[in-house]
C-alpha cells in the first residue's frame, strides 16, 4: 500500500516501511444510513508515530477509530495492526484482536469502582499478569500525577482528573497503539492545553503509536508527527501532512502558527469553505 | 456533548441529601401520627363493641413476647417471605438479562410476563396453594409468581436506559461477559433493582400472610385466622403490629444498609 504523499517543509519522502497501523480502501456505512461514513479510505501510520486525524464533523474520523477498536466492522477494505489483519472485505479475521488503549471524549470510568479498580479491569481484559497490576497502576497513575487518588471514587475527581485517569488506563495496558477520540474537546481551554502537554510528556518516553482524532487544526499541529486530513463526509483521506517541528514544542510557537495558517487555508478550500482570509484558530 | 457516566449515574435516582432537618422530619411526622391514633383509640374504644382497650392490648402484646410460639410464627413467615421473594426476584433478574440479550428470549418470555402481571395476586396464590396443598412450596411459588412479572417490567425499563457509552468502553477493553455483567450491568441496574424490590417487598409480605391464612398452621397468617375465628381483636392488632414491624425492619435494618454500601461511591448515598 502506498501512503498518501505530502508536502513537507523539508521535502522528506513518505515512510517506506510497512505501516504499523494500516487502513486500506476501507468503506463503511452505518446501518440505516443513507450515505456511507467512509469511502475508499486509506492511511498508514508508522510505529511510534503520533498521528492526528483531522476532519470536519461527520467526516468519519471517529468511525475510523471505531473500526480500529473493534466497535465497527468495515464493509470493505483491509485493516491491520502490527502486521496482524483485523478485517478483510467485511469479515473479522483476527481471533484475538490486540488490546488497544482507547480514550473517549468523555472518561467513561465505572463510577462505582475506584480508580485502581477501573485500571485493574482494563488490565484484566488485556490479559496482563495479575502480579503486575499494582506496579502498572501505580506507575501510570504516577505519571499522570494521580497516584494518591488510586483508591478514590471517580465521582470525587474533577473532569480533567477523570480524563487523566482514562489516559492512564489506556497507557497502563501497554498496548501497541492508543486511540484517542477528541479526548480534550469537553474540557475548558486552559485544562485542555495542560492536558495536551501532559499527553506529550507521557508519550515521549514510552513512544507508543498514537492515533488521535481532532477537529482542531492547532491541536493537530501541536501534537502530531503527521496529520491525516480527511474530506467532508463521506470521508476519505485527502492528504498526509508531516509536521517537521522538533520536540518539545511550544503551543505559542510562531512556526507552529505558520503551519497552522497554511493548513487552515488549504482545508478551508478542501472542505468547501472559501474564506481565504481566515487566520489561525486558538 | 457526551455526558460523564458519573453525572448520569448520580442523577439516576434523583436523590438529594435532605439534611438533618429533612432526615428527622419524616420520623417525627410518623411519631405524631401514631400518637394521634393512640389518643383517639384511648378516647373512643369503649364507645364501640369491638375495640379492645389499649391497656389490655398492650398486656397481650407484652405477653406474646415471652412465648416461644411468637418467635416460631415470626420465623415461619419470614422464612417463607425470604424464599418466595428470593426465587421470584432472582428468576426475574435472570429472565430480564436473557430478554435483553436476545430478541428470541424476549419473544418467548414477554407473553408469560404479560399473563402473570395481569393475573390477580390472590388468584395466583390460590392456584399455587391448590396445586401444592399444605406444602410450603405453594407459598414460595405464590410469592414468586406474583413478584416476578413486576420485577421484570421494572428491570426492563431500567435496562432501556443503560449507558451505551459504558458498553462501548467495556467492549473496547475486552471485558469478559461475566465482568460486563458484574462490573457494568448490575451496578448500573442497581437503582432500578432497589426500586423494583421496594415495589414488590410489601406485596410479597401480604401474599405470604394470605397464603398462610389458607393453608398453614403457623405464621402471622395463621395468627390472623385464629384472631378472626375467636374474634380476638387484641391478637389482630398485636400481630398486625408485628407484621408492620417486620416490613420496617427489612426496610431499615436490611435494605437501607445494603443500599448505603452499594451506593457508597456517590456523593449523597441514600438513607
Amino acid at each position: 500500500m502506498e501512503l498518501e504523499t505530502s508536502r513537507t517543509r523539508s521535502g522528506a519522502d513518505p515512510v517506506s516501511a510497512a505501516p504499523f497501523v494500516s487502513i486500506e480502501s476501507v468503506g463503511f456505512t452505518y446501518p440505516g444510513a443513507r450515505r456511507p461514513a467512509l469511502t475508499d479510505t486509506s492511511l498508514g501510520i508508522a510505529k511510534g508515530e503520533f498521528a492526528c486525524i483531522l476532519g470536519p464533523s461527520g467526516c468519519g474520523k471517529s468511525t475510523l477509530l471505531s473500526i480500529l477498536s473493534g466497535l465497527a466492522v468495515p464493509d470493505t477494505g483491509r485493516v491491520s495492526i502490527d502486521g496482524e489483519v483485523l478485517y478483510d472485505q467485511g469479515h473479522a479475521v483476527a481471533e484475538h484482536p490486540p488490546a488497544l488503549g482507547y480514550v473517549f471524549q468523555d472518561p467513561r470510568l465505572l463510577p462505582w469502582r475506584t480508580v485502581r479498580q477501573n485500571l485493574n479491569l482494563a488490565l484484566k481484559g488485556a490479559q496482563v499478569d495479575r502480579a503486575r497490576w499494582d506496579e502498572l497502576v501505580d506507575t501510570y497513575l504516577g505519571m499522570c500525577g494521580l497516584r494518591e487518588y488510586a483508591d478514590v471514587w471517580p465521582g470525587k475527581l474533577s473532569g480533567g482528573q477523570r480524563q487523566r485517569v482514562a489516559i492512564a488506563r489506556a497507557l497502563a495496558i501497554e498496548p501497541p497503539s492508543v486511540l484517542m477520540d477528541e479526548p480534550f474537546s469537553t474540557l475548558d481551554e486552559v485544562t485542555a492545553r495542560f492536558m495536551r502537554q501532559e499527553l506529550l510528556d507521557l508519550w515521549e518516553p514510552i513512544g507508543q503509536t498514537i492515533v488521535f482524532v481532532t477537529h482542531s487544526i492547532r491541536e493537530a499541529v501541536f501534537l502530531a508527527d503527521h496529520v491525516f486530513v480527511m474530506s467532508a463526509g463521506p470521508g476519505r483521506v485527502l492528504e498526509r501532512r508531516a509536521i517537521d517541528i522538533p520536540r518539545p514544542r511550544a503551543y505559542e510557537d510562531p512556526h507552529l502558527a505558520e503551519i497552522e495558517g497554511e493548513l487552515v487555508a488549504w482545508v478551508l478550500e478542501q472542505w468547501g469553505y472559501h474564506d481565504a482570509t481566515a487566520g489561525p484558530t486558538t | 456533548m457526551a455526558v460523564d457516566a458519573v453525572v448520569r449515574a448520580e442523577a439516576a435516582t434523583g436523590r438529594r441529601d435532605p439534611g438533618v432537618l429533612g432526615r428527622t422530619r419524616r420520623p417525627a411526622v410518623t411519631v405524631v401520627m401514631v400518637g394521634i391514633v393512640l389518643i383517639l383509640w384511648a378516647m373512643l374504644w369503649d364507645r364501640t363493641d369491638f375495640l379492645p382497650s389499649p391497656a389490655t392490648t398492650w398486656d397481650y402484646g407484652i405477653g406474646t413476647l415471652t412465648e416461644a410460639r411468637t418467635y416460631h410464627d415470626l420465623a415461619a413467615t419470614t422464612r417463607r417471605l425470604v424464599l418466595g421473594l428470593g426465587i421470584g426476584y432472582v428468576g426475574a433478574v435472570a429472565v430480564t438479562l436473557l430478554m435483553r440479550r436476545s430478541g428470541r428470549w424476549k419473544l418467548f418470555f414477554a407473553p408469560h410476563v404479560f399473563v402473570l402481571i395481569s393475573t390477580p395476586g390472590l388468584a395466583m396464590s390460590l392456584i399455587s396453594l391448590m396445586i401444592f396443598g399444605l406444602s410450603e412450596i405453594g407459598i414460595y411459588l405464590a410469592v414468586a409468581g406474583v413478584v416476578f412479572p413486576f420485577v421484570v417490567v421494572s428491570l426492563l425499563e431500567g435496562m432501556e436506559g443503560l449507558d451505551a457509552n459504558l458498553g462501548e468502553m467495556t467492549h473496547v477493553y475486552h471485558f469478559s461477559i461475566r465482568d460486563r455483567i458484574r462490573h457494568q450491568v448490575v451496578p448500573e441496574m442497581a437503582p432500578y433493582m432497589f426500586a423494583a424490590f421496594r415495589n414488590v417487598h410489601a406485596l410479597a409480605w401480604k401474599i405470604v400472610v394470605i397464603a398462610e391464612l389458607f393453608t398453614q398452621d403457623d405464621g402471622i397468617g395463621w395468627q390472623y385466622k385464629r384472631a378472626f375465628a375467636f374474634f380476638e381483636f387484641e391478637r389482630l392488632i398485636v400481630w398486625g403490629g408485628y407484621f408492620v414491624g417486620l416490613v420496617v425492619l427489612v426496610e431499615y435494618g436490611v435494605l437501607r444498609p445494603i443500599e448505603r454500601l452499594v451506593f457508597r461511591w456517590r456523593d449523597n448515598p441514600p438513607g
